[in-house]
């Protein structure tokens, strides 16, 4: 299974069996993950000495996260899925980001960062939300037990989620460290290989990615680039070769 | 470079409208099929990008796979029995740019992963160098050189064409493109969504002469001015209430189409062109087809206008551009990304 995981500032790319991982590659490309998603996958393939031909089912990260990164990963995993005729396995960020806290004996909360002083959850046992900091903390301050938050959300609004959740009478929740702050491509593959397992798959054209808000109904004009300024001298037409 | 038959699959996703094509050496066209979301964008006046990069993710698989179901393929590539072909399809192209970033994104990404699912090149493609394909597809012997009118939404150039890959910009718009300023207008005077279509039909049944307009930059040189026209109209129509709007229409049009076919003449001369054609939306414009071939007979010289499906976004001619750049640059880096504001691409001959 080849998995792709591009929701987030990260690009990761993972081939993995029902042994475990065969290869895996993270970068950081900022905001290029168009650019580096593709030769990833090239790169972890050649590292697992396996053809991208062989592949017998795509799991992707669908989000909650970044728009453009959430659809370069669905578009890249619809091309590879349609181009070989294998089932598309999605997880959602907030799963992906639960499964690598799986040694937490804490009540894992996983937060991701939706800019515009919103973020995204999901409780345990309940549906994802998105909401403010504030609504967060309403939720935590209602959990049994103790609880920490992982994802990018929780390492950007920590101080205001946990005072906003004790001001409201609950129990103060933990942040995780850095490295639980993204949604890791190990933790993906590991999920999509079992949900593959369990016969949970869709195909390419039904596998869409999740945004959580609608989109911004904001009329643009078509970009277009600036105008010349010189075109220059002519060249010889006489002198092209047909 | 592309396999015995030269098929190549095209995606074009610049704007509004998720495109896929398979054509044969750089010249059949095996099939094209175009989605657009013209209504998704209408009440908003124009397109809204989030939107744009929504409907692409969920319109590519149907598109494609109709694509090459047209085509007579399956969705590996292979020729599906029934049709007794034997070559797979060869390349797999998109368009890089220019245009909106998140709607380019999802047709390179989605055909760079197809083309490493197939084994096979991928090439990115510049629409606006499609554009011109758009008119040697159902013109293969156009003589050349070659003077382009490339008028749409979001671009207005005058193109010469000397030979595949080999072309010099003569001019092009200081603000507004043609296009552009249909949009603006139609949307100032409430006539609909998308503009060209809404002001044209308007147009029909007034009278150009009723509203005095300026013909912008019309002695100055081959680039081109649409937004103190757009302006004129407004400050026209504020002044004068009363005026039917029909004629607004009619006169605005005529000022565009003045502006346009003199231009596309002036570049003629001015570079020996044996023949001038259009391409681009603004291209299948009754008024624009009609005054671009009298102007064209008048001076003897030849004028091709494409159908008015190839004028608008399509994959096909994504596709013969794609055929002719593999042949002569080899295939696109796996690498590549989109480029929104990728110039039209001059090269050295």
């Amino acid at each position: 299974m080849l998995a792709i995981e591009s929701a987030t500032i990260e690009v990761g790319v993972a081939l993995a069996g029902p042994g475990g991982l065969l290869a895996a590659l993270v970068a950081r490309p900022g905001r290029r993950h168009v650019e580096t998603l593709h030769p990833a996958i090239v790169a972890v393939c050649s590292a697992a000495s396996t053809p991208l031909a062989s592949v017998g089912a795509v799991c992707v990260d669908v989000g909650p996260g970044l728009f453009t990164g959430i659809r370069v990963g669905v578009a890249a995993a619809k091309g590879v899925a349609f181009g070989l005729g294998v089932p598309v396995v999605t997880c959602t960020s907030l799963e992906v980001l639960a499964e690598a806290a799986q040694d937490v004996a804490l009540t894992v909360v996983p937060v991701v960062d939706m800019r515009r002083g919103e973020v995204a959850w999901a409780a345990p046992g309940r549906d994802m939300r998105l909401g403010s900091t504030a609504d967060l903390a309403a939720d935590l301050a209602g959990l049994e037990g103790e609880a920490m938050l992982v994802g990018d959300g929780a390492l950007r609004y920590g101080v205001a989620i946990v005072e906003a959740t004790v001001a409201l009478g609950g129990a103060a929740p933990r942040i995780s460290s850095e490295d639980l702050g993204a949604p890791g491509v190990a933790a993906l593959a590991r999920l999509g290989i079992r949900r593959l397992a369990a016969g949970a798959t869709t195909d390419a054209a039904r596998a869409e990615p999740c945004y959580l808000r609608p989109p911004d109904a904001r009329a643009n004009w078509v970009s277009r680039p600036a105008p010349v300024v010189d075109v220059g001298a002519r060249a010889d037409p006489t002198a092209v070769p047909w | 470079m592309t396999g015995g038959d030269g098929l190549v699959l095209a995606i074009e996703t610049s704007c509004d409208e998720t495109a896929a094509a398979v054509v044969e050496g750089g010249r059949t066209i095996l099939s094209s099929v175009v989605s657009s979301q013209v209504g998704l964008h209408e009440r908003f006046g124009g397109v809204v990008p989030e939107i744009a990069g929504r409907a692409h993710v969920e319109q590519i698989v149907p598109v494609v796979g109709r694509a090459l179901a047209d085509a007579g393929f399956d969705p590996t590539g292979r020729p599906l029995p029934a049709t007794g072909r034997e070559g797979r399809v060869g390349a797999v192209a998109a368009t890089t740019g220019p245009g909106l970033v998140g709607a380019l994104l999802v047709g390179v990404s989605f055909a760079k992963a197809l083309a490493l699912a197939w084994d096979v090149p991928f090439v990115g493609v510049n629409h606006l160098e499609g554009h011109l394909y758009a008119s040697l597809l159902e013109e293969p012997g156009m003589a050349l050189p070659v003077v382009v009118l490339l008028v749409s939404g979001g671009h207005s150039l005058l193109v010469v064409m000397h030979g595949p890959r080999y072309y010099e910009v003569l001019g092009e718009t200081v603000d507004d493109a043609a296009g552009e300023a249909f949009d603006k207008v139609a949307r100032f005077l409430d006539l609909g969504y998308p503009g060209g279509p809404a002001v044209e039909h308007a147009a029909s049944g007034g009278d150009s002469q009723a509203v005095p307009l300026p013909r912008p930059m019309l002695a100055e040189g081959l680039d081109m001015s649409f937004s103190g026209l757009k302006t004129a109209v407004v400050q026209f129509v504020t002044r004068h209430p009363d005026v039917r709007t029909p004629d607004v229409a009619a006169a605005f049009q005529e000022a565009v189409v003045d502006v346009l076919v003199h231009k596309t003449l002036a570049a003629a001369r001015a570079v020996g062109a044996r023949g001038v054609c259009l391409a681009g939306g603004v291209a299948a414009n009754g008024r624009l087809r009609e005054r671009t071939v009298e102007a064209c007979e008048a001076e003897g010289l030849p004028v091709f206008l494409p159908s008015r499906a190839m004028c608008t976004d399509n994959a096909a001619m994504i596709a013969a551009a794609g055929h002719v750049r593999l042949a002569s640059d080899g295939s696109t880096s796996i690498g590549a990304g989109a480029e929104p504001s990728a110039r039209f691409p001059v090269s050295p001959p």
